[in-house]
């Protein structure tokens, strides 16, 4: 079966730094990966290459069964690739309604009336019909983060990309967050999700890649690779030696 | 649980109600006042106008242009051309003056695009200088010095001057009303949500699937054609064109940003509380000479400070008012 997606030795360099230096991937269709990596690792820009805002300089991605290394970010959107952003980007002048609405008409390619139900769901699993005619700037931390993801839903994605969307949150905050993305996942979406937040992360997928320098460290099921001491020393800072 | 997606405010459907009156005293202003009152309503129709199309532009689709005199200037233009060198009546040249200034506006879009926030700026006004160059070298049209429209082609709106005043009066108060109609009805559909996206967040848009360029691309677009439709209707009134008056950034820039700013930049009442407070500043300091700018130019500053928002968004947020419901108001039904 080909994978939902594929990175083939994607590279990209800001001047002299690589931030992403072949990296090769791949996710089956309803696979979660979590990303691990320290602060700098090229994470982030992993998932920009991924949603097209940066075009890799060497390398190819697909995405089911389809090269969309040149495609524009709408396009591939519209594919089924929705992403939550790291630090929560609302339409602030909008509703938390509206917001949805945009990913739902333009990335789900519906029209608004055929999007009206799809998007009062998502507002429900997400915990945010109350807010539903709220102004998005008016929201706060937690809600926002929210809505980061039930916009990315709205579009019907076929692989999700979540970027730290448990920081910053309390202990029964994220065990609720959990739940949604555990959810998400059984309704056959796949996933890719950056974390800090390490226990978060572990209860909702099933392989784990860590990245370091812009370069794949390690790769497989989540206890294995914590448990590689390449990994505990340049995540958690563990010294190889006193390991 | 059902809901139900309303559009409708209280203040819309009182606004419905508001607009019966206004529409009946500007339709009938003719038979009761003079003519000097119907030229400032007809000034004040295409201030208006020019201030919805650029209120589209920079509060919506955030292409904060200093360039839209480009395409007034066009379309005056390109009603002298249509009329004396092409033979076209004079209201049918009208909006064939708008499609001309849309038709230019599609290359110039694919240069200016390249250039972000300042330089987006000063690069349309740069292309507005270029054209008021270009139509100066172009003496079948009056080169530096301009023209006057030729009797004939005056005498085709209507014989008799009160005639062609009833006519242009009219026309005036058609375009306003179509340039509101038409910003609330694009800002109602989807093609509103995208803009509105795109203003709050560019990169979040792109992310839901907004094709950002596209989207800027097609409003641009609309602002030039609405700008030369206007521009033939204000030199179809003043009968003279050159290039200066075509293009003044002065007239048909500065002005029109002092409207959207002071009245609120991002909404519709916006431009219409704009226009009403220049016009009732330039009546009233009308006999201060230089002051009247002096004035005006404290005037902004002062509202941008203490209220960028506008006076409208004052008003609006104080009151919860909203004549212009763009909006969707999910509303959750009583259980059968």
């Amino acid at each position: 079966m080909t994978p939902l997606l594929r990175l083939d030795g994607v590279s990209k360099s800001f001047g002299a730094l690589k931030v992403t230096d072949a990296v090769s991937l791949e996710l089956a269709a309803g696979e979660a990966l979590g990303i691990l990596g320290p602060n700098g690792a090229g994470k982030s820009t992993l998932f920009n290459l991924i949603t097209g805002g940066l075009k890799p300089d060497e390398g190819r991605i697909e995405f089911d069964g389809r090269d969309i290394t040149r495609l524009a970010p709408h396009a591939r959107s519209r594919l089924g690739i929705g992403r939550s952003h790291q630090i929560p980007q609302p339409f602030a002048g909008m509703s938390v309604y509206e917001n949805l609405l945009v990913g739902a008409v333009f990335g789900g390619r519906q029209s608004e009336r055929q999007a009206q139900s799809h998007c009062l769901d998502v507002l429900a699993t997400t915990g945010l019909i109350d807010k539903a005619n709220r102004a998005a700037g008016a929201l706060t931390l937690l809600e926002r983060k929210r809505l980061e993801l039930a916009r990315a839903l709205a579009l019907k994605p076929k692989l999700l990309l979540l970027d730290e969307i448990a920081g910053g949150l309390t202990e029964a905050e994220c065990q609720a967050l959990v739940g949604t993305i555990r959810a998400i996942r059984a309704a056959g979406v796949s996933l890719i999700w950056i974390e800090h937040v390490v226990h978060a992360l572990l209860s909702a997928i099933d392989r784990l890649f860590v990245i370091n320098f812009g370069q794949a460290l390690a790769e497989g099921a989540p206890a294995a690779v914590l448990a590689d001491p390449r990994v505990q020393s340049v995540y958690m800072g563990i010294d190889e030696a006193a390991a | 649980m059902t809901y139900r997606i309303e559009r409708a405010t209280r203040a819309s459907r009182i606004g419905l109600w508001l607009l019966l009156p206004i529409l009946g005293a500007l339709l009938s202003l003719p038979y009761w006042t003079g003519s000097a009152d119907m030229r400032l309503v007809v000034e004040m129709a295409y201030f208006l106008a020019l201030a919805q199309m650029w209120n589209l532009l920079a509060g919506y689709a955030g292409l904060v242009s200093v360039g839209q005199q480009a395409y007034i200037g066009l379309g005056g233009y390109a009603l002298f051309a249509l009329t004396i060198l092409a033979g076209v009546p004079p209201l049918a040249a009208l909006p064939l003056a708008g499609l001309a200034a849309a038709l230019i506006a599609l290359p110039t879009a694919f240069v200016v695009f390249r250039l972000r926030g300042a330089y987006f700026a000063i690069g349309t006004w740069v292309v507005a200088e270029v054209f008021r160059l270009v139509l100066a070298q172009v003496t079948a049209l009056g080169g530096g010095t301009g023209m006057s429209l030729p009797i004939g082609i005056v005498r085709a709106v209507a014989e008799s001057r009160d005639g062609r005043e009833l006519v242009i009066y009219y026309t005036g108060i058609a375009i306003a009303i179509g340039a509101v109609a038409l910003v609330f009805l694009l800002l109602r559909s989807r093609h509103g949500l995208a803009l509105t996206a795109i203003r709050d967040a560019e990169g979040a848009a792109e992310s839901l699937g907004v094709d950002n360029f596209r989207t800027k691309l097609w409003v641009y677009l609309v602002a030039a054609f609405g700008g030369g439709m206007i521009g033939a209707l204000i030199f179809l009134q003043k009968i003279r064109i050159s290039p200066d008056a075509a293009f003044s950034v002065g007239d048909w820039t500065a002005n029109v940003i002092f409207i959207v700013v002071i009245g609120g930049i991002g909404r519709i009442e916006g431009p219409i509380v704009g226009t009403l407070v220049f016009f009732a500043l330039r009546s009233l300091l009308a006999d201060f000479g230089a002051w009247y700018m002096i004035i005006l130019g404290a005037v902004a500053v002062v509202v941008m400070l203490k209220a960028p928002q506008g006076l409208w968004g004052l008003v609006a947020e104080r009151f919860d008012l909203d004549f212009f419901p763009v909006r969707r108001r999910v509303r959750r039904l009583p259980e059968a």
